[in-house]
Formats: structure tokens, C-alpha cells, sequence
């Protein structure tokens, strides 16, 4: 061990390992809630890239009641299912068919959808935890680490199956450059670089309730980043077991660091098949119910109120301002006023 | 010596054309070993002598003279030593007053009665039978039994020469040796790995007996005879694919941290190999690492690493002597597929005080031999630690400083006489060993092994050997981190039971005997963060049976044939249900040795071998803390048929030895784990374990240079191992590349002396990557990129090859001072070979997937290690 820390090194190498077939992939997540849902159709590229997307395909969701609904070709591989098109309800079962323009036709399993399981409280924690910096000191640094209380039993009295998703934003304010500009509001959205599968099964526990679980952290500047208004929102996916292995596996993939720890990596069969067909099908239709929690910052006692980057400085005359001190929607991340923002 | 003079031109190509004139140089170090080496290999002699006697020469004179005598003569003049020549073109050199005893009665007995005009020398007289009856029969039955001289146990394996007849014999397990000689007088070699060669005149008067004592203590002739050390075992031993390894070779090899190991000498062998750095265990002939049995004292051992396989748990101090059956194995061993490692800690009875001990960059070690009654009992005792973690803590890297990596190992074993030729002995085995990287997660294990032995001969012919042996193994693994903080305990106990009778008769040696073994898995546990116990899992065990007879039979000097039947059975214990399965199976084993010549022999053997454990690892590398199952309905016993043919040859006088062997095994029911299995607190694990076929084969080539100035082995093996499985349920079985399919394998290990207090060893290293199971694409799903991976071991990492190197400089390597110490530089790795391990993906800075490979060793690593001993 001794010499694996001093001496071992992970460096890049051209490695010839590269499957020529294109699989097909088809990802998508239906839900209880009545929003737009969305099905990715893409075909897997060479290693490193993100493939190509797949256009023209027919995508239809099927219930087990025989209702169905076509999802709306929106470009990019991407397919939405219009708001209010085929609800999700809980215990009802679902299918997926895609129909490629070589009229290739695949379809998922059917899905349950499961009970959801409401979470209890999610809060946030400012720690402080030492990590290595770029010249091997060790320091202190600050992190948000997001937490969340949850019952492990639906209301049925099932085990759990959980899956977390994440997502951050803050308001910020820019300047006003000039008789003709207001000042104006925007939304920053963090980019998700926690993208470890967060996931929870009661399968092998005997515990009644998941306490102060950790579903989100990442290394934060606090006193920039933390404005009056700083919103976590965790959306709590309810799983079936077999989506659960599913992403269980998916998460034993993306994790591997190539040492002696490292499970034995695999393909990861999905719940979509080629009818009348054998080609291998990637990705997984998702039939889950959804909570979503979110918490809001406005602890003005660990927060100082910095409005802007620091090159935005009001006192500088606004020619010697960069753009976005005064076009705040010109910054990278920022998107349009999150619902759950309201009035705010 | 402080000091020798030579004459260089001895070592110089000149010579050969100048032999009347020798200019004097001087060398202050050369010593006198190499000296006598020059002088045979020039004037195309032998001359024999003891260590001990030229330790006392200080320093040798200038020499001057054209012939060897006279340069013997002079070479000689202020000791009291002088030399004799025998047998046209041998020269012994000896005290003076010895070498006019050679002349005694007793020689002179002997040329009497066979009238024999030859000149026999100062070697020893050895007679056989009854001096009166000679001339009654022109040829005797002789037995020979060859013994320790320290402490009166057989000594297998010694080889028997008597050249001018063309007799070649080994010793049997029981030390004994039959043939059938002319009565008379023959000059006869006896040697042995690790002993001082015996050559004496063997005075054979009509059929008998003789006890002959070999002596390992004085191991400088070792280095002084021109003949090799085991010289023609190779040829002569009825098994195929059985290596005997000594301390002293396991000490030759450039070592890695400056420490030797019994693993990294048994890996210079063609057909044994690793996966490389940082993985537990050693692979022979494509068999994974739970076909190998290893004994250490008759003790069972499930894990041979130590910190991941960077150090076998074997002290190499305290081991007496190793051999590796990797081809046939005979039938006193079952119950692994692949091949049997035998090691014997030293069993004599220490007649004095001797310690020994070393100061390495991470690990230090201690033994000591000692008498408890003298000449009755004696008490060994060693241990090795480390102080990695006080490095560790040195280290300014915040991970490295956070995390702990440390082992332990101690022995004890007490030898004891039972009566006039019995010997018991005790034998206690710990270690330890502990991993944890940054808080994160970590494994700890630990090996607690005693054994109890009783060697008794019963009368002439049979012989006794009883080994009791009990063992625990126990290991945790945890993750401290704070959200899925646990701990998970699990482990496997053994008591094992061996009785067994050798009979030596006629030209046979036949093993008889019984072998029982207890093999019972520990509960595995899992503990939570508090501490509190939050699951428990009962795995099943069972019993294991073995009824073995076992033969080996010199039909004639040119062939031999060792035959073997084993019965085999298990009764599983199954925890839950009353419903025990229970296996049972005749493994059939046959071993024949035809010899081609005096140098050479062709060996061919066949067994079969059925295994009731399976070890399943889910990593990419095995882990000592894997689990070990036991057969069942649902995990049947692997069984395997082992084919091997060989063809061994040995040049000028078994200085060089070479071998070429083919080999073959079939293998059913071997077990691989299925895809994302998991192996912690699983039930039901049989069910996540697939069961197919599976062969492997392959070519070994070797040769080795047994004695001189340069010493080495060259060994290349082409070997497949292959399985034929479905690792979906969906899918249908096809063959694949197993874990350790790596075709070609090349080890060459060169050993120079320069003097006896410096040497110089290098060991190269070169083998075909290993498979892996690679990405070969990327995908998104929602917000997580998802690498898609290959089927299961279809490609391969880049090539392994390396360079080791190391330097040794000795103290008092001759004269036999109390205290002797070394000093060993080493560099593993020399020119910084980023060997991959393994080879993943991460996203780079624009979040796209690149391939990376792990180097566990990432550059050269030197080290340095003081030995002492006194």
C-alpha cells in the first residue's frame, strides 16, 4: 500500500478498444407528475464521445388500460411527451415503444409505477473539510453538503428503492450601465459536477427511516456564492427493484477507477428489446413516481451579499465593466426563473 | 581473506596461448573460490576442498610456475595445506596430516582385496557389505540412506553418481537409494541442493547398507564444485513438473524493497506468473489462484500475500527447503487443480545459538535458532514487521498521510528427537495485515496456522509421518465513510488430519495414507456505524476426504514410473438444511520417466484432480478477503484432467539444464462469478456463480546455469487458459479469455560474482498484457456519462516487462567468522516502466471520456537492505 500511494500514477494512453457498431441507445423517465416528460434517442459514438442522435423516430407510451400517447420529436434526439398527454398513476403500468425510420421497432418492459416516498426534511450543511490542493498542501476548504431524512417504507409497507437527483440555483442582481438598462435579476443554475448516482435500497436494512443522508456535495466559496436566495431542490425518485439494479450497475460502471477494488465491469442490458430483432438496445424507460423537497437559503449570517462576479465593481466606469456586470443573462449557467422560485 | 594475489592472466584469453609465462597482478579481492575455479577451468581439472579448510589462509603469495603443480605448490607453501592428485585429472587439497591418512589401512584393505592397480586419493572410503565375502558375487544389491547430518532426517532427492558405471539414482522421500553396483571400488558423487557434495570411494564388498550423512553447513563449496547444485534431479526425479527451491536461491534474486521472497523465486519458473504488482497470488499453468495447495509445516494456507501481494507471507529465513509440483502431482495431494507449493520450515535440531536478522526501507525482520536440550530439541523463531505507516505519516500528501498500510508475520516452530531416529516437531504461524486509504475504506486480515508432526521410522522399511494441523482465517472489510459506514467480518477455519506410511522395498517407494479436513466458513457479520450488528450470514462447509496409494518404481535404470490412486470425497455441512450434498471421486495419477541417456530423459504424466473450494472475486484482481465456498448442489467440484510431456537435458557435466514440456488441462465445472455480482452479505451467492468448462495449455522452455562465475535462468512460456461459460442467464455459453490469459512469458535471470563479498543479480521480466473487460463506447444517460463495456475479457493492457537489478556486498563471506552481514542495493523497475494494471475512463476537463491506465508502480524503486547473522 505503502508503495501503490507513493509510486502509483494514472496517466492518459491511447487504448484500441473500440466497438465499430453503433448501439442504440433509449433513454427516458416517466413520471407521476404532470409535466413534460422526455425519451433521448441517440447511438453510442467511439469511446470518449457522446455518439450521435437519432431523428425521425415514432415514440409511443403505453398504459395498461390501453391508453397511449405519442411523444413530439423536439430535435437532437430528443422526444417530449406533452404536459397532460398520459398521466402517471401510481401502480399503473407502463410501456414504451420506439419505431425507428428504418421502421425498426423496439419496446420496454412493462413498468409499475411505484409508490412514492415523501421525504421528510433536506438541509443544508457549510463544512469545512481539508482536501489537497494543486501543489499537495492540505487545506481547508469550504463544502454545501445537502442532506435529506427519509422513511425507507412506501406507505404500502414496500421497501424502498431511491434514486436522488439534484439541482441548485441562486439570483443574482447585475448594474445598471446607463439611463437605458435596469437592473435585472437573473437565476444561476449549478452545473451538476456531482454526478455520482446517489442511490438507497432497504433491501439489506432493517432500518425504519434514512437519517441525515447525504445526497449532495460539492466545494462552495460561500461568501460569493451564497446569495439572499439559494435554492436546493432534490427530487426523490421512487424505484422498482429491477430500475433499481439497473442503476445500481450503471453506477458501478461510471465509478470504475481501474484498481484492484474495481468490480468486474460489464455491458449493462437495459429493459428495452428489438422485436422480432436481436440488436443489442442501451439505456432504460424509467417509469417512476417523484417528491421533490427544496430548501431555501437565507442565512445572512454566513453570507456575504456579493451580487457579481468580483471583476464587477460599481464604482468603475461601465466602459471598463465586462458585459455581463450589466447583461447578467450573458454568464454561462444561467436559465430562466425556476417555478419554484415564485414571488421571490 | 584480506587479500589474494593472483595471476589475472588466468581470466585473460592470452593465456591460452602463453601458458609458459604468467605475469603477476595483483587483485586484493578475489577470492579463493573463484581462484580454484580458474585453475579447473584452464588446466581442465577438478580439485575438491573443504571451506573451512582454506578459511584460515589470509593471504595467498605471489605464484609463479607454468604448471598447475606448481602453482598448487606454491599457491599452498606457507599453509598447512597440501594437495594430491587422484584419477588422472582430480586434485584434492587438504591438511597435509589428512592427506597422508588418506594411505590408511583401510585404503590399503581395499586395493587389497580388489586388487586394484588404480589410484584412489584422498576422498573418503565408504564400504558396503561384508569384506569376506568378496569375490562371491560379481555384482551387489547396495542400499544407501541418505541422511541429515544435523539431524538425522532423510534427505530426498539427493542424486547418486557413479560415473564410470553410468549409474544415476535419486533418493526416495525416505532417503534411500537401491541399486545394483559390480563389488568393488567406485569413485561416487552424492549431491544435493543445499548440501555439500560427498564424493567418496565407494568400497562395495557384497550386498548391504550404509547411513550417509550429507552436511549443509559448510555451504562455500557449494559455490566451488564445478557441478551444479541438484545436478541431473531434473533428469532423474520420476516427476514431471517438480521444482525443489532453496533458501539460497530465493536470496539470489533482485529483490523488490530489498526484501527476498519465495514467491518472486517461484515466479522465474516457465508456467508460474502474477498479474502483476499489487494483486494477491500466484497462477500456475493457467490455473486460477485457488488451485494451488499451499503447505507450509503441513499447515493449509488459502492466502499467500502479504500488502497485496507485494510480499509473500512466507519468511524465507526460516525455510528450510520448497518444492513446487506443477505438473504431476502425486497422489498423497489433492484437493487443488493446479499444483502443490511444500514448504518445510528448517527441521533440525539447532546445535547452536544462531541470529539472524535485516533492516530494510519498510520492513525489518528477526530469527533465531536455538538448542532447548542439547542434542535433543531446538526452538526456531522469526518475525517480520513493517513500519510503513511511520513512512506514511512522513508524507506531506494529505491521502497518503490519512492512510495506513502495515503487516506483520511470526513463526515459531519447536523441533524435537523422539526416540532414536524419530523427530516431532510444533509449528505456530501468525500475521497480519491492514489497508485502509484515506479514511475511505479499507481491509484488514489475519492468518493463524498451527501445525503438529510426528516422523517415525517403524522399522527398516516403513516409515511414519503424521501431520495434525488446525488453522483460522479471518478478515474485515470497511467503509468508514459516513453515510454507508460498515464493517463486514468474515473468515474460514480448518483442523486438518494426515497419516502417512512410506514403505521403501525393493526398488519401490510406496505411500500409503489418510487425510481428513474440516473446512468450516465463519459466520460473516455485518456491523454498523455504531458498531451494532446489523446482519449475519451462516455459509456452508464441509468435510473432506482423501485415501491415497501412491508409488514410485525404478523399473530399470532407463525407466521409472510413479503411479498413484486417490480416492476423494466431500460431505458438505449445510447450515440450514439437513440435505447434505456429498461428492466422492477416484483420481487416477501417473507420472513416467524414460531416460533417453545419461543427460536426458523424457517425462510424461497424467492426474486427475477434483476441488470441493471455490475462491469467487468480483474485482478485477483477487482480494484476501474473496470468499471461499464449499461445493454444494448448486456449486459443484471442480474437476480437472492434467496431460503434461517433457523432455529434459543436461550439458557439460549439469552445468546447464534445459527442459521443454508441454502441457494440457481440462477443466469442468470451473466457477466464475456473474457479472455485478455481489459478494458481501449475499445469500445466495451460488446463484450469482456460473459453472462451465475450461482448459488450459501451453509450452515451457528453460534453461539454467547452475554454477561459475555467471550464473542464470532463461524461461519462456506460451500458455492459454480459456473458459466456456455464460455469464448471462439470456445468453449462451462461448469461450473467453479467462482473468490470466496472457500467452507469452519470459523470465531471464542473470546472477554475477565478482568476488565472494560482491555480486551482482538482474532479472528481467516480460509477459503479454492481461485481459480486461475495456469501454468501447460512451453514453448519456439523463445527466450521467456511462461508459459501455466490452464483453468480458476481450481485450488486452499494453505488455508487462521490467528490469531489476541488485547489488550485494557480504562480510566475512569466507571465513568462518560468528558474525557475517550483508549489505543489498536494489532497484526494481529500472528504467520506470509504467506497467498497466488496468485501464478505465474519466472524464477529462471538457467532461468527454478518456482511457487512462493505472501503473501501480509508476517508476524505478530503489531500495536497500542490511542482512546480518551471527
Amino acid at each position: 500500500m505503502l508503495v501503490l500511494t507513493l509510486t502509483t500514477c494514472i496517466d492518459p494512453i491511447a487504448f484500441e478498444a473500440e466497438d465499430e457498431s453503433r448501439k442504440l441507445v433509449i433513454f427516458g423517465t416517466f413520471t407521476q407528475l404532470s409535466q413534460e416528460h422526455e425519451v433521448s434517442i441517440w447511438r453510442t459514438g467511439k469511446f470518449g464521445s457522446l455518439g450521435t442522435w437519432v431523428q425521425g423516430a415514432t415514440v409511443q407510451l403505453m398504459d395498461d388500460e390501453g391508453n397511449n400517447a405519442q411523444y413530439i420529436d423536439a430535435g437532437e434526439g430528443t422526444y417530449l411527451l406533452p404536459e397532460g398527454a398520459l398521466c402517471g398513476e401510481v401502480g399503473k403500468a407502463y410501456q414504451l415503444i420506439v419505431t425507428l425510420p428504418d421502421q425498426r421497432r423496439y419496446e420496454s418492459t412493462w413498468e409499475i409505477m411505484p409508490e412514492p416516498i415523501e421525504i421528510e426534511d433536506t438541509y443544508f450543511e457549510i463544512n469545512k473539510r481539508p482536501i489537497v490542493s494543486s501543489i499537495n498542501v492540505l487545506v481547508d476548504q469550504f463544502f454545501v453538503d445537502v442532506f435529506i431524512d427519509t422513511p425507507l417504507r412506501t406507505s404500502g409497507g414496500n421497501k424502498a428503492f431511491l434514486r436522488w437527483e439534484m439541482e441548485e440555483t441562486w439570483s443574482l442582481m447585475d448594474f445598471s450601465c446607463g439611463p437605458f438598462d435596469d437592473a435585472e435579476i437573473c437565476f444561476y443554475k449549478v452545473p451538476n459536477e456531482f454526478d455520482q448516482l446517489i442511490l438507497f435500497s432497504s433491501v439489506d436494512d432493517s432500518q425504519e427511516k434514512l437519517e441525515k443522508y447525504l445526497v449532495y456535495s460539492r466545494l462552495t466559496a460561500p461568501y460569493i456564492e451564497f446569495n439572499e436566495l439559494h435554492y436546493f431542490v432534490v427530487s426523490q425518485y421512487s424505484l422498482s427493484e429491477s430500475t433499481f439494479d439497473y442503476w445500481d450497475k450503471i453506477r458501478v460502471v461510471s465509478n470504475q477507477t481501474g484498481s484492484i477494488f474495481d468490480k468486474i465491469p460489464a455491458g449493462v442490458p437495459g429493459n428495452l428489446s428489438e422485436v422480432d430483432g436481436s440488436s443489442e438496445v442501451l439505456g432504460y424507460f424509467e417509469v417512476t413516481s417523484v417528491v421533490v423537497d427544496l430548501t431555501l437559503s437565507t442565512r445572512q449570517d454566513v453570507i456575504k451579499k456579493i451580487q457579481m462576479p468580483q471583476a464587477c465593481n460599481y464604482h468603475f466606469p461601465i466602459y471598463l465593466q465586462p458585459d455581463y456586470c450589466c447583461y447578467c443573462w450573458t454568464l454561462p449557467n444561467m436559465i430562466p426563473k425556476p417555478d419554484y422560485w415564485g414571488e421571490r | 581473506m584480506k587479500k589474494f594475489l593472483i595471476y589475472i592472466a588466468l581470466l585473460s584469453p592470452a593465456w591460452a596461448f602463453a601458458q609458459d609465462t604468467i605475469p603477476e597482478i595483483e587483485d586484493k579481492d578475489f577470492p579463493f573460490d573463484l581462484f580454484i575455479k580458474e585453475l579447473e577451468d584452464r588446466f581442465e581439472v577438478k580439485i575438491f576442498y573443504k571451506g573451512e579448510w582454506v578459511a584460515s589462509i589470509e593471504d595467498l603469495p605471489p605464484i609463479r610456475g607454468s604448471s598447475l603443480e606448481e602453482v598448487l605448490t606454491f599457491a599452498l607453501e606457507d599453509t598447512d595445506l597440501g594437495y594430491l592428485k587422484y584419477s588422472g585429472s582430480n586434485y584434492v587439497i587438504a591438511p597435509s596430516k589428512d592427506l597422508s591418512e588418506v594411505l590408511s589401512l583401510s585404503y590399503v584393505l581395499v586395493k587389497e582385496r580388489f586388487n586394484t592397480s588404480e589410484i584412489l586419493t584422498n576422498v573418503p572410503m565408504l564400504y558396503i557389505g561384508d569384506s569376506s565375502l568378496v569375490g562371491q558375487s560379481s555384482d551387489s544389491h547396495i542400499r544407501l540412506k541418505i541422511l541429515d547430518f544435523k539431524n538425522e532426517e532423510p534427505v530426498a532427492g539427493a542424486a547418486l553418481y557413479i560415473e564410470t558405471l553410468g549409474i544415476t539414482e535419486v533418493s526416495s522421500s525416505t532417503g534411500l537409494i537401491d541399486v545394483t553396483v559390480p563389488s568393488g571400488v567406485h569413485l561416487t558423487e552424492i549431491r544435493m541442493v543445499g548440501y555439500l557434495p560427498l564424493i567418496g570411494n565407494l568400497s562395495v564388498f557384497s550386498d548391504g547398507t550404509l547411513d550417509i550423512y550429507l552436511d549443509e553447513e559448510i555451504i562455500e563449496l557449494e559455490e566451488v564444485i564445478i557441478t551444479g547444485e541438484g545436478a541431473q534431479k531434473n533428469i532423474l526425479g520420476p516427476s514431471a513438473g517438480m521444482v525443489t527451491i532453496t533458501p539460497r536461491q530465493i536470496k539470489e534474486l533482485p529483490v523488490f524493497l530489498g526484501e527476498s521472497d519465495l514467491i518472486k523465486a517461484i515466479l522465474i519458473l516457465p508456467g508460474v506468473s502474477t498479474l502483476g504488482e499489487g494483486t494477491s497470488g500466484y497462477y500456475v499453468r493457467g490455473g486460477n489462484i485457488d488451485q494451488n495447495l499451499i503447505l507450509q509445516d503441513g499447515a493449509l494456507f488459502f492466502n499467500s500475500s502479504h500488502a497485496l501481494g507485494f510480499f509473500s507471507v512466507f519468511n524465507p529465513d526460516l525455510i528450510n527447503r520448497v518444492t513446487l509440483y506443477k505438473g504431476h502431482i502425486p497422489a498423497q495431494y489433492g484437493g487443488r487443480l493446479s499444483s502443490v507449493l511444500k514448504i518445510d520450515l528448517k527441521g533440525s535440531v539447532a546445535e547452536n545459538f544462531i541470529l539472524s536478522g535485516g533492516i530494510g526501507t519498510v520492513m525489518s525482520k528477526l530469527a533465531l535458532e536455538t538448542p532447548v536440550l542439547k542434542g535433543k530439541s531446538s526452538l526456531l523463531l522469526g518475525g517480520r514487521m513493517t513500519y510503513s505507516d511511520y513512512i506514511l505519516r512522513m508524507i506531506k500528501i494529505p491521502e497518503i498521510r490519512e492512510s495506513s498500510a502495515s503487516f506483520y508475520d511470526f513463526n515459531f516452530r519447536y523441533n524435537h528427537k523422539v526416540g532414536q531416529n524419530g523427530t516431532a516437531f510444533l509449528s505456530y504461524y501468525q500475521s497480519g495485515d491492514e489497508v485502509q486509504y484515506e479514511r475511505l475504506f479499507g481491509f484488514n486480515w489475519n492468518i493463524n496456522n498451527v501445525s503438529l508432526g510426528w516422523n517415525q521410522p517403524l522399522n527398516e522399511f516403513l516409515f511414519s509421518e503424521l501431520t495434525i494441523s488446525a488453522g483460522k482465517n479471518r478478515s474485515e472489510s470497511f467503509d468508514p465513510s459516513q453515510a454507508q459506514s460498515y464493517l463486514v467480518q468474515s473468515g474460514q477455519k480448518y483442523v486438518k488430519a494426515k497419516q502417512n506410511i512410506i514403505a521403501t522395498w525393493d526398488k519401490h517407494e510406496t505411500i500409503a495414507g489418510i487425510e481428513w479436513t474440516n473446512f468450516n466458513p465463519e459466520e460473516e457479520i455485518l456491523y454498523g456505524a455504531t458498531g451494532e450488528e446489523q446482519q449475519r450470514i451462516t455459509r456452508n462447509g464441509g468435510h473432506e476426504f482423501g485415501l491415497y496409494l501412491n508409488d514410485d518404481w525404478e523399473i530399470s535404470d532407463l525407466l521409472s514410473v510413479s503411479a498413484g490412486l486417490r480416492w476423494s470425497a466431500f460431505l458438505e455441512k449445510d447450515s440450514i438444511s439437513s440435505e447434505n450434498a456429498y461428492f466422492k471421486n477416484l483420481e487416477p495419477r501417473l507420472s513416467i520417466r524414460v531416460k533417453t541417456s545419461v543427460t536426458s530423459s523424457v517425462k510424461a504424466s497424467y492426474n486427475r484432480i477434483n476441488q470441493y473450494l471455490h475462491l469467487v472475486t468480483n474485482t478485477s484482481s483477487p482480494l484476501p478477503t474473496d470468499q471461499w465456498l464449499a461445493a454444494s448442489e448448486n456449486l459443484l467440484p471442480k474437476q480437472a484432467d492434467n496431460f503434461s510431456i517433457g523432455y529434459y537435458k543436461n550439458f557439460e557435466f549439469n552445468q546447464w539444464e534445459s527442459s521443454a514440456e508441454l502441457f494440457f488441462r481440462k477443466i469442468r465445472n470451473l466457477a466464475e462469478i456473474r457479472s455485478f455480482a455481489n459478494l458481501i452479505l449475499n445469500p445466495a451467492i451460488e446463484e450469482d456463480v456460473v459453472q462451465g468448462d475450461g482448459r488450459t495449455y501451453g509450452l515451457e522452455l528453460y534453461l539454467k546455469k547452475n554454477s561459475g562465475r555467471l550464473k542464470g535462468t532463461f524461461s519462456y512460456t506460451f500458455s492459454r487458459a480459456l473458459l466456456f461459460v455464460a455469464l448471462e442467464s439470456d445468453k449462451e455459453p462461448e469461450w473467453i479469455s479467462s482473468a490470466i490469459d496472457r500467452p507469452h512469458n519470459l523470465n531471464f535471470n542473470l546472477d554475477y560474482t565478482f568476488s565472494k563479498k560482491a555480486k551482482f543479480a538482474l532479472n528481467f521480466v516480460y509477459s503479454s498484457g492481461r485481459p480486461i473487460t475495456a469501454p468501447t463506447s460512451t453514453y448519456l444517460l439523463g445527466k450521467v456519462v456511462v461508459p459501455h463495456y466490452s464483453e468480458r475479457n476481450q481485450f488486452h493492457i499494453p505488455d508487462y516487462h521490467r528490469l531489476d537489478i541488485a547489488y550485494t556486498v557480504k562480510r566475512n563471506a569466507i571465513r568462518r567468522k560468528r558474525y557475517q552481514d550483508s549489505i543489498t542495493f536494489s532497484i526494481y523497475n529500472l528504467y520506470g516502466r509504467r506497467n498497466a494494471f488496468s485501464v478505465f475512463f474519466r472524464k477529462d476537463k471538457n467532461s468527454r471520456a478518456s482511457a487512462y491506465r493505472l501503473s501501480i508502480l509508476g517508476s524505478a524503486f530503489p531500495s536497500i537492505t542490511y542482512n546480518f547473522k551471527f
